[in-house]
């Protein structure tokens, strides 16, 4: 395995792995989200060092294939995300004195 | 890769081509029936469902045709579970316009995205390819999301979107990564392809980390402990339709494509992945079964039994032999009839405050509805798997498959686990059937909660369903050769 594959799939490593604990230790809606991000971004940077490890072009096509998908959830999360925030905006009086300080 | 790309039997494609026409067709036609369009709406797609069924039946592919260069191939095993998808989603959409009538919901895109999630359903047991059962896997999951949380004005239903996205979205990924180390160590996403090139793949440690992840994402996905924990939530905050169409959409769909990937892609690697599920079977089993001992809410119970029967399905995973595959199907078709009943009737129960049924609202049932309660009580029986039940037929050939395979231990737990699950079916059947109504003047300053159960009759869809899922039930449980015969048909 080249240097450069090796070392793009330690940092992939590395990024899932972060993106793993934002979900399991956060409790911020925004910051798990993000965190779910990284760990498809992760996964794409996988596919595109294998690709250059395999001389395939696949992993690339692939990757873009997964970009459209994570867009897509991205359209749907942000979207649960934002009417969850607008109901407690207007329901919890409470939330939104905290938020005032 | 050398496949060329031929676009193959289209024809093929029909029923999932009517789905989503449908489902596009359901987004304009809410725009034109603006307002409350909710039967016609549910009409409208209810024609659809037949529609597609029809083309199902019509072109149900007795010899394997492949489509887009292969990456999906229809055979009998994708018929059958495309047919229950679509006889799963008929019974949604009789019940949908009452229920959410009753809970004050506009119908707008509800439908839409229903049929939309419906139509990855039936694609998912054709695709042959690791992206391609991805994609599908996600154009099932995101319509669900929003259902999930489609019910707005209550927390719970929030709730449940908001937990389900995460998850689901959480399973993603990992699936994603498991198959960027499946495709780097041995080349190929086409499920042929992995087990030819397993025995020779180079890098074993890459292999068998793409292996566990993409593991742990289906075991997400199919509710396995100990990565159940979003199940509960997200069935009682649901809409009770949507629960339905989920606990069996979900489930036929995904085992359905499980087993086609540990069979088909994965059989090189068994002796790993085999150790791995019969330690998931075993604490999905137990754990479901505990924890479902002690619930008040109906529909908790029936999320904690759906883990449960998921372990049981694990059963028929591990054996991968050909009498698993049918088995497999057998008890999803059974299970499929008893939840979306039991749901069907827990939507006719259910207050608008919770959308749930309590335990202690069922008291007296028998009197007041006895034949919503005798279908309630089939359900639970069948769910047992109790003689002449289709659930006792499942769980026979279940079991028998994991016996052909040599799993007696396993099969021994999941009999332990099968006699201990009785207490709690029964005790709502005890509820409805033995313990008195509840008098107003027992209850205190709580009892506030439980006078507002619910008393109204059960209207006629949700007691159509519950019929028609009971029927199928006994049907199935007394000539079981009846679908046996057509199960024998999709070995792959």
């Amino acid at each position: 395995m080249e240097p450069i594959v090796a070392y793009s799939l330690v940092l992939s490593a590395v990024l899932f792995t972060m993106g793993v604990l934002a979900v399991l230790a956060r409790r911020n809606p925004i910051i798990m989200f993000m965190g779910i991000e990284l760990m498809l971004n992760a996964a794409n940077l996988a596919f595109i060092a294998f690709s250059r490890h395999l001389d395939k072009l696949d992993g690339q096509v692939i990757a873009l294939i997964f970009m459209a998908v994570a867009a897509a959830e991205v359209a749907i999360g942000l979207a649960i995300i934002v009417s969850i925030y607008r109901y407690r905006r207007d329901v919890d009086v409470d939330a939104v004195n905290v938020l005032r300080g | 890769m050398g496949v060329s790309f031929a676009v193959g039997n289209v024809l093929s494609l029909l029923p999932v081509g009517v789905i989503v026409l449908a489902a596009l067709l359901l987004v304009l036609l809410d725009v034109l029936w603006a307002g409350r369009a909710n039967w016609r709406l549910a009409a409208f797609g209810g024609v659809a469902v037949v529609v597609a069924g029809i083309a199902q039946l019509v072109y149900f592919p007795r010899l394997p045709s492949q489509v887009l260069g292969g990456a999906l191939r229809f055979d009998g095993f994708a018929a059958i579970v495309a047919l229950t998808v679509l006889a799963v989603l008929l019974l949604t959409l009789i019940v949908s316009p009452a229920h959410m009538a009753r809970m004050g919901l506009r119908g707008g895109e509800y439908y839409a995205l229903l049929f939309l999630s419906a139509s990855g359903m039936m694609l998912l047991p054709a695709a042959r390819e690791l992206v391609s059962i991805i994609i599908c896997i996600e154009l099932l999951s995101l319509p669900l999301y929003v259902l999930a949380g489609y019910n707005r004005s209550l927390a719970f239903s929030r709730e449940a979107g908001f937990k389900y996205f995460l998850l689901g979205a959480f399973a993603s990924a990992f699936m994603i990564y498991g198959a960027a180390f499946i495709w780097g160590t041995t080349g190929t996403l086409w499920l042929g392809g992995i087990a030819e090139s397993l025995p020779s793949a180079e890098n074993r440690a890459l292999l068998l980390l793409g292996l566990g992840l993409l593991l742990v994402g289906f075991a997400f996905k199919t509710a396995l402990a100990p990565f159940h924990a979003w199940v509960p939530d997200v069935y009682e905050g649901s809409p009770s339709p949507v629960t339905g169409f989920m606990a069996a959409g979900v489930k036929v769909a995904v085992f359905a494509v499980f087993l086609r990937v540990l069979m088909e892609g994965l059989m090189p690697l068994a002796e790993f992945w085999r150790l791995g599920m019969y330690v998931l079977a075993i604490i999905t089993m137990c754990l479901g079964n505990l924890l479902a001992l002690h619930q008040m809410s109906l529909k908790r119970l029936l999320a904690y039994s759906s883990i449960t029967h998921a372990g049981y399905l694990v059963l028929g995973l591990i054996a991968a032999n050909a009498e698993a595959v049918s088995a497999v199907l057998f008890y999803l078709i059974a299970y499929s009839a008893a939840v979306v009943g039991s749901l069907a009737l827990v939507a006719a129960w259910a207050t608008r405050r919770t959308d749930d049924v309590y335990i202690s609202d069922l008291r007296g049932m028998a009197e007041r509805q006895p034949l919503a309660a005798l279908a309630l009580t089939f359900f639970m029986l069948s769910l047992i798997g109790f003689p002449i039940t289709a659930g006792f037929i499942g769980k026979v050939l279940l079991f028998y498959a994991a016996y052909k395979a040599g799993y007696i231990a396993l099969l021994i737990i999941a009999i332990i686990n099968t006699m201990v699950s009785v207490y709690y079916y029964l005790r709502v059947v005890q509820a409805m059937y033995f313990l008195p109504r509840e008098q107003p003047e027992e209850e205190g300053a709580e009892g506030a909660v439980k006078a507002a159960a619910p008393v109204s009759a059960v209207a006629w869809p949700y007691l159509t369903v519950a019929l028609i899922s009971v029927i199928t039930i006994i049907v199935l449980g007394l000539v079981p050769r009846s679908l046996l015969a057509w199960l024998s048909m999709c070995s792959f």
